[in-house]
């Protein structure tokens, strides 16, 4: 069956082909949603929102630009909305220059798990910048759009949120090194 | 062995394919959402729909409660229009025929016209007629004179023998005036008054010097009298009324003739005859008053009559116009049917992994009541409540008793013994998953009951085709089923065991109803019929398996119209 077929069958609401294009696309999206979750738990009710959604608005979709992108781009968008509103104080000095962020690392022994941690453990416009730019690539003005913020802000909250995580990388690379020294 | 890298890329090389898995869990709960979300797009319309049944149903109600005091006022109102012209004509008699009567006697013979209800009408019918037989009773002409009348002239015997005195029976007269006053004063006055003029004139008095002349006077008065008699007599054109107008003239006949003689006997009586005179004269006028009355009164007595007539073609013609629809409108239906449970598809909605097994559909009896308005000849709408019942059995499956407490069915809720008990498929096809089982202690070839009860409200339109003895009827509607009763069961060589509730039955559901109705009369009022309908039901399942059922029921049963 082509990803048409599929997508007009998901359009009449037919909730075997709905399960079926859940089953193809539900590793990435929830990905997706793990990086710009806080945790696990806000990332699976985040995920089935936005699948909801995602089946709401098939109708929607014009088969323009690839299907897995516009997928990708709703869930983003569900989750920005669950935490783009919380309040949040930028208490980041403006002026912050794009200080060096490269940190030492030991290739392959940062395991994935720990940098989903980090990033989740960032506040959350913090998480959402990193995770727009640095991971998903949207440019700063893109971003300042979607989460209703200047291009300044998006740039000073990534810039701390890089400070962020290279503090908790070397401090991991720490605790790492210190077994394998002795 | 360690390198320095930019921030970013490390996290774009990490997170570059990243796939993450959610709990198995996800698609059932968007799957729920997604159903909720088509739930209530449904819902509204067709709440709004067995709303209307719900209506149709309480104004059946309505109207039955209200038919029970029906009696009365389906009644009360042909009483009141009765009542209307009745009170009316007579009301507008009245000033006509009594135009020096006074407000009393017009109030009686307003008193009188509310008193004639039917009932009364035809007393006083009854009455006019004995008087046409020659019946010398004035006083049964109309009900409430006659007892004031006797009450009169019993004042008049009194007043001879008791009191002598011509002052005294004045005021005896006048008191009998009180007394009947409001009723037929006019009629008591002038028969006291001739009382009072035979008695003074008995009694005499020689004072009376020029009782001749006066006595003269008096003849004439009472020439003028009988002629006004006459004259009223002529002018009343009822028949009766004559008659009574005879009987009563011949009364003052009487009493003119006893004045006569007394005014004759007792000339030279000046003064006493004087007062008789003036009393005599007052006495005629009264009586003229009195004879118009009476005459009104008979018309009156006619005329309710003619009254009567109208109002009786009246009650007839709304008996004719009005009763027979109104008789047939209303409908109630008792009824039994045999319902044939199917899906027009293959599934199952306790697992999918039963969706091609046989399933067999167990006959299942629904019972009801109907009601039904008919709009016009043709068209009418049919509500009512039926319970309605499911069974089915899906057969060729195995339950194995585990020791391990997990249900393993799609769409059940367990109960606790049904949690240890695991139903797979004895279909070869289909795929086993016994693998990952816990120990299975035993295991038995069984087939699946689901048992599933319903309170049906039908809302239908139905149309006459053939309206006759024989009636033949197109029927469509819906119905709105209310879930009340939820039953899996495992059925293993007759011994049955309850494993728990379809988790995925929707508390309200609806099916679209088509139907044939054939009828026979029995009576106007009873009809026979027989009914096949089929039913397809709408939402039943929030996650169906591909199980569409539907159902066709073989309503039987009586129509009692009303």
């Amino acid at each position: 069956m082509s990803l048409e077929q599929l997508i007009d069958d998901c359009r009449n609401n037919d909730r075997k082909a709905q399960e079926q294009l859940y089953k193809l696309y539900k590793s990435k999206l929830f990905a997706i949603c793990l990086k710009y979750s806080r945790n696990y738990a806000e990332a699976e009710d985040n995920f089935q929102d936005g699948f909801v959604v995602i089946f709401n608005k098939i109708g929607q979709f014009n088969f323009k630009g690839s299907f897995e992108g516009w997928m990708k781009r709703i869930m983003v968008n569900n989750v920005l909305q669950q935490y783009r509103n919380v309040t949040y104080l930028d208490m980041v000095n403006k002026d912050i220059a794009d200080e060096d962020t490269d940190v030492e690392i030991d290739d392959e022994n940062i395991p994935l798990e720990f940098l989903m941690k980090i990033i989740q453990e960032l506040p959350d416009r913090y998480r959402l910048v990193f995770n727009l730019y640095v991971i998903d690539g949207y440019p700063h003005k893109e971003i300042a759009e979607m989460l209703g913020i200047t291009v300044g802000t998006s740039k000073s909250n990534l810039a701390r949120s890089r400070m962020i995580l290279k503090e908790k990388i070397e401090r991991y690379n720490n605790t790492q090194k210190l077994p394998s020294a002795k | 062995m360690s390198e320095r890298k930019n921030i970013d890329r490390l996290f774009q090389e990490k997170f570059k394919d990243f796939e993450a898995e959610p709990s198995d869990l996800s698609w059932s709960k968007i799957e729920a959402r997604l159903e909720e979300k088509k739930k209530r797009r449904v819902i509204p319309i067709w709440f709004r729909l067995s709303g209307v049944a719900a209506i149709l149903l309480i104004g059946f109600l309505l109207t039955m409660q209200s038919g029970n005091d029906g009696g009365l006022k389906n009644g009360s109102p042909v009483v009141d229009s009765s009542d209307g012209p009745n009170g009316k004509k007579p009301g507008n008699n009245v000033p006509a025929g009594t135009s020096d009567a006074s407000p009393g006697s017009d109030a009686i013979v307003s008193s009188d016209a509310a008193g004639t209800e039917p009932a009364a009408a035809d007393r006083a019918h009854s009455g006019e007629e004995a008087d046409k037989s020659g019946q010398l009773d004035l006083d049964r002409k109309s009900i409430n004179p006659k007892g004031s009348n006797a009450s009169g002239i019993r004042q008049k015997d009194a007043g001879v023998a008791a009191y002598p005195s011509h002052k005294k029976t004045k005021s005896n007269s006048k008191a009998g005036k009180i007394k009947g006053k409001g009723v037929s004063e006019n009629e008591i006055a002038p028969l006291n008054n001739a009382d009072d003029q035979r008695y003074a004139n008995a009694s005499d008095n020689a004072k009376n010097k020029r009782g001749g002349k006066k006595a003269g006077h008096s003849q004439i008065s009472e020439e003028r009298d009988s002629q006004i008699v006459r004259n009223s007599n002529k002018a009343s054109e009822v028949r009766n009324a004559q008659n009574n107008l005879n009987n009563f003239k011949t009364e003052n006949k009487i009493a003119v003739n006893e004045n006569n003689q007394s005014g004759q006997t007792q000339q030279h009586n000046e003064r006493k005859v004087t007062e008789p005179i003036t009393t005599s004269t007052q006495a005629i006028a009264v009586n003229t008053d009195d004879i118009k009355m009476d005459s009104t009164a008979l018309a009156m007595a006619a005329e309710p009559n003619a009254l009567e007539e109208l109002l009786k073609n009246e009650k007839e013609n709304k008996s004719v116009t009005e009763n027979e629809p109104k008789m047939n409108r209303w409908q109630v239906s008792p009824r039994v049917a045999p319902i044939y449970l199917s899906s027009s598809s293959n599934g199952s909605p306790i697992d999918s992994r039963f969706a091609k097994n046989e399933k067999d559909f167990k006959t299942q009896l629904s019972y009801g009541l109907g009601v039904s308005y008919a709009m016009n000849k043709r068209l009418s709408v049919r509500a009512g409540v039926n319970s309605l019942s499911f069974e089915y059995n899906t057969n060729n499956v195995v339950a194995m008793q585990t020791s391990v407490g997990r249900q393993q069915l799609q769409h059940v809720r367990p109960t606790v013994q049904g949690a240890f008990l695991r139903v797979d498929n004895l279909d070869p096809g289909a795929p086993a998953e016994l693998a990952n089982n816990g120990m299975v202690l035993k295991k038995f070839d069984s087939s699946l009951s689901q048992k599933t009860g319903y309170l049906e409200v039908p809302v239908e339109l139905s149309y006459r085709l053939l309206n006759k003895r024989f009636g033949i009827d197109v029927i469509g509607g819906f119905s709105t089923l209310f879930l009340n009763e939820n039953k899996i069961s495992v059925i293993a060589s007759d011994s049955e065991m309850h494993i728990g509730k379809a988790n995925n039955l929707n508390e309200t559901s609806f099916s679209t109803n088509v139907g044939i109705g054939f009828r026979y009369e029995i009576w106007k009022a009873l009809q026979v019929n027989f009914e096949p309908m089929f039913k397809y039901q709408i939402n039943t399942y929030s996650e169906s398996g591909n199980f569409k059922p539907y159902f066709f029921g073989l309503y039987t049963g009586l129509n009692y119209r009303f």
